[in-house]
């Protein structure tokens, strides 16, 4: 066996190694995708619930039509840039605005709940609480898909710092996901849908 | 994170890899002896040139035989390939209905909503047993559209966590692949079955008894089939329970990733476990898809058990949450939750899991000297701290001089006064004198207050290296009655979390798989008598034998760490039934009675440490039956 040979063969070895770490990567980056992609489904059922319980909850708070908008108007802002982000989900600013915007949301939503604490006769609407219901469990869900992502983030993100996917990664241009972090501790309390 | 559940999945897949590995090995093996018992036929009848080349009707009989096993396994798998809905409704689950009115059927399906976005998997369909009042789960059908099917029993009386955790477990077994594993299983153990199945046919009817048994060529070929078939099928289940086993570990791991709730999955497996035996689902009742279920129950002889396709439940409960039990214990008692604030001190502070005592320990009768002796609050303190003074007049001024340093001088004062005059009660009646001083303080000291004492005594005896069982014993019962929180715990679950073995040691239940905790505190209570090493060694070594086969070290008060683990099996035991604890006493009593007669220091040594496992009467009956057959013995100790 020649020198040629063998240096033809430790190439193609190293290829091959090269390829089947290449695919592990876009494997892992399509799951971590495909994971931001179930928080923004769930994302998308949560607004589209809230127009329908702000709609229910005019009808009895007719003094309270301030808090009504800004939780209609978080909502929009946060339908928006949810739009925005799911279009590239690999964008932090995106995905960061989008965090924030959901903060915003959830504490206005926060505050209508405190409102309506103090109408017993919407508490006990049927369809309110109905809705209440649902509401809590796509806030669950949503709650389950970002730790979802976050755990896909995380192995895609360890895997494209290992050796030697490292290289395969810089040489590809594998970029490391974004975590879905609200980091605002005001917003992240505020999220609260209970009294049923 | 809750906990490390990336690490056990890990392992636990490692684990199966190894099985996996070892049941193609298993079916090379048994191609191997399907060749050589074919070809050794043929070579004995003279057929053959030799094993590695058999002839044209050797080849044939080994062909013959696999084509079997792959018709057996091909029907296998077009029974196992039918849909997960079939074979739901086979074992009696009904589809719950989006929408359904009944509330509870709603909360399943939302958790089976939220845990298939956790799991990033499709919706499984919902199944409901509606019969079974037991607490079970189970998943069945294709991977790409399984059947999830919950008991009536689980979705009654479980809590929405813990419904949410065993949904999670079952989506975790689709994940995980287990569906396809399973099938494969099944359809490899279907062919070997047909092979046992054809031998029979070959074989003939069997002869009724009592006629002689009638012999034809055809068996000549019938009885290997059976036998290649029947051993390759208890080889491939034994195996397949082992996988089984492990895979559970994986899906309690995988759980945990999805709902986070540990410590829910771990009760969701404790309601089971607590649960009438009688609603356990036998595995013969789903032995096909007893692997995937939550929970079977654990046949009760060993030869059913290497074929049981579930870990024991408390080995899966112990993996998931050691301290399940006290968490449980606390939290169903609230009133008396203190807040993690109520005792400084960092080790208290922190702890998220304090512990606290529901029934308060039997009380013992109150001399009237004890009474006349130490009246008020600050008295009793003092007395408090004399109960862990020594014997000898060196240790006795050693401990007053820290104490004169860790408090003040006055109590240090009194303490010094108060030993000559508390020599009876030290000696005879600790119990009274406990019972007397902890009655007090509760009365006259604030919960927070009583917490701080007991942690700074507690320090002082650590630091001063002098904490020994006797007066661990002390600590845990004055812990108990002034119904202070143990401060080492938190210590403990740490030491919990690195090291797996000492974890084992809390699923420990019967008397000989304690043998660890019996040794150490065998050890410890063995050097209370204060005697020369060899003599220690050999007294331990005799009284060990006598309790167990395995030979397990002395130990001793000085080994670093060994209060860590003195508390570890304190609450190994103390977790126990009140069958187990008093047993353990009782054990006990027999080795302070062994050598005839009961010394000062043992007597004091045990009825403390009865007393803080609430078993006082065993020791008070021991030292008093011992005291009447011996009675000058014990009076000449005294």
């Amino acid at each position: 066996m020649s020198t040629g040979f063998i240096l033809l063969v430790v190439v193609i070895a190293l290829f091959v190694f090269g390829v089947v770490i290449f695919n592990q990567l876009v494997a892992l980056r399509a799951r971590h995708v495909n994971a931001f992609s179930q928080i923004d489904v769930q994302l998308q059922r949560r607004h589209e619930l809230i127009p329908n319980l702000v709609e229910i909850a005019r009808t009895y708070l007719e003094h309270e039509r301030e808090t009504l908008v800004a939780v209609t108007e978080a909502r929009d802002t946060a339908s928006a840039c949810r739009r925005e982000a799911a279009a590239s989900p690999s964008d932090p600013a995106r995905v960061g605005a989008l965090a924030s915007a959901e903060g915003a949301l959830g504490s206005a939503m926060g505050r209508l709940n405190l409102v309506m604490e103090a109408y017993p006769e919407l508490v006990a609407d049927e369809r309110m609480s109905e809705l209440h219901a649902e509401l809590a469990s796509t806030e669950n869900r949503v709650g389950f898909a970002r730790q979802a992502y976050s755990d896909a983030v995380m192995r895609y993100n360890t895997a494209c710092e290992q050796f030697p996917a490292v290289v395969v990664a810089a040489l590809c241009r594998f970029r490391p996901g974004v975590f879905f972090e609200i980091d605002d501790l005001a917003h992240r309390a505020a999220v609260r849908v209970s009294f049923a | 994170m809750p906990s490390d559940f990336f690490g056990r999945q890990d392992r636990a897949r490692a684990g199966s890899r190894i099985l996996i590995a070892g049941l193609v090995l298993a079916l090379i093996a048994m191609a191997v002896a399907v060749h050589v018992a074919v070809t050794g036929v043929s070579l004995l009848m003279g057929g053959s040139a030799s094993l590695l080349e058999p002839n044209l009707s050797a080849t044939l009989a080994i062909g013959l035989v696999w084509l079997t096993v792959a018709f057996g396994a091909f029907f296998r798998w077009l029974d196992v390939r039918a849909g997960g809905a079939a074979l739901a409704r086979g074992f009696g689950a009904v589809p719950v209905v989006a929408g359904t009115e009944d509330a509870r059927l709603r909360t399943l399906t939302a958790v089976i909503a939220e845990m298939a976005v956790a799991a990033s998997c499709p919706e499984p369909d919902a199944f409901f047993l509606a019969r079974d009042s037991g607490i079970n789960a189970f998943v069945v059908g294709h991977p790409d559209r399984p059947a999830l099917a919950v008991s009536r029993g689980a979705v009654e009386r479980l809590e929405r966590d813990e419904l949410r955790a065993v949904v999670a477990h079952e989506i975790a077994h689709v994940v995980q692949g287990d569906l396809a594993l399973n099938m494969r299983m099944l359809v490899v153990l279907g062919g070997l079955l047909a092979l046992d199945e054809v031998g029979r046919t070959v074989n003939g009817p069997g002869s009724a008894p009592g006629e002689p048994m009638q012999v034809h060529p055809g068996m000549l070929v019938g009885w290997p089939l059976r036998a290649l078939g029947g051993i390759g099928w208890f080889g491939a289940s034994v195996i397949r329970a082992a996988l089984s086993r492990r895979r559970e570990f994986l899906a309690d791991a995988t759980a945990v990733q999805y709902c986070r709730q540990p410590f829910a999955l771990a009760t969701a497996l404790a309601a089971i476990r607590d649960a009438d035996p009688a609603l356990a689902t036998p595995p013969g009742q789903v032995r096909e898809i007893a692997h995937l279920c939550f929970s079977i129950a654990r046949p009760s002889t060993w030869y059913r058990r290497i074929l049981s396709s579930h870990p024991p439940l408390q080995a899966r409960i112990d993996a998931l949450d050691p301290h399940m039990d006290l968490k449980r214990r606390k939290r169903a008692s609230p009133e008396q939750k203190s807040s993690p604030e109520n005792v400084s001190g960092g080790m208290i502070g922190a702890s998220p899991v304090a512990l606290t005592v529901e029934n308060p320990v039997s009380t013992f009768v109150v001399s009237d000297r004890i009474v006349l002796l130490v009246p008020k609050g600050s008295d009793c303190l003092a007395a408090l701290c004399a109960l862990f003074a020594g014997d000898e007049a060196i240790e006795r001024s050693a401990y007053v001089g820290a104490l004169r340093f860790a408090f003040d001088e006055r109590l240090a004062d009194r303490v010094e006064m108060l030993l000559p005059l508390l020599k009876g009660e030290l000696d005879g009646d600790r119990l009274g004198l406990v019972e007397h001083v902890t009655t007090v303080l509760r009365e006259t000291v604030t919960h927070e207050n009583r917490g701080r004492i007991l942690l700074r005594i507690e320090r002082l005896l650590l630091a001063s290296g002098a904490l020994d069982i006797c007066r661990y014993s002390t600590l845990q019962l004055l812990r108990r009655k002034l119904d202070v929180e143990f401060p080492l715990l938190e210590q403990i679950v740490g030491v919990d979390r690195v090291d797996d073995e000492r974890t084992d040691r809390r699923k420990t239940r019967t008397f000989d798989e304690m043998a660890g905790e019996f040794a150490l505190l065998l050890s410890l209570m063995v050097e209370s008598s204060g005697a020369a090493d060899d003599i220690l060694d050999r007294e331990f070594a005799q009284l060990l034998r006598c309790y167990t086969t395995t030979i397990l070290p002395r130990r001793r008060k000085s080994e670093p760490g060994i209060v860590v683990e003195l508390e570890q099996a304190f609450q190994t035991l103390y977790v126990q039934p009140e069958s187990v604890r008093r047993a353990f006493v009782q054990h006990c009593v027999e080795i302070m009675q062994a050598d005839g007669h009961i010394a000062r220091a043992e007597r004091t040594l045990l009825t403390l440490f009865a007393a803080s496992l609430d078993c006082a009467d065993l020791a008070v009956d021991g030292i008093a039956r011992a005291g009447s057959r011996r009675g000058d013995g014990l009076r000449n100790a005294a």
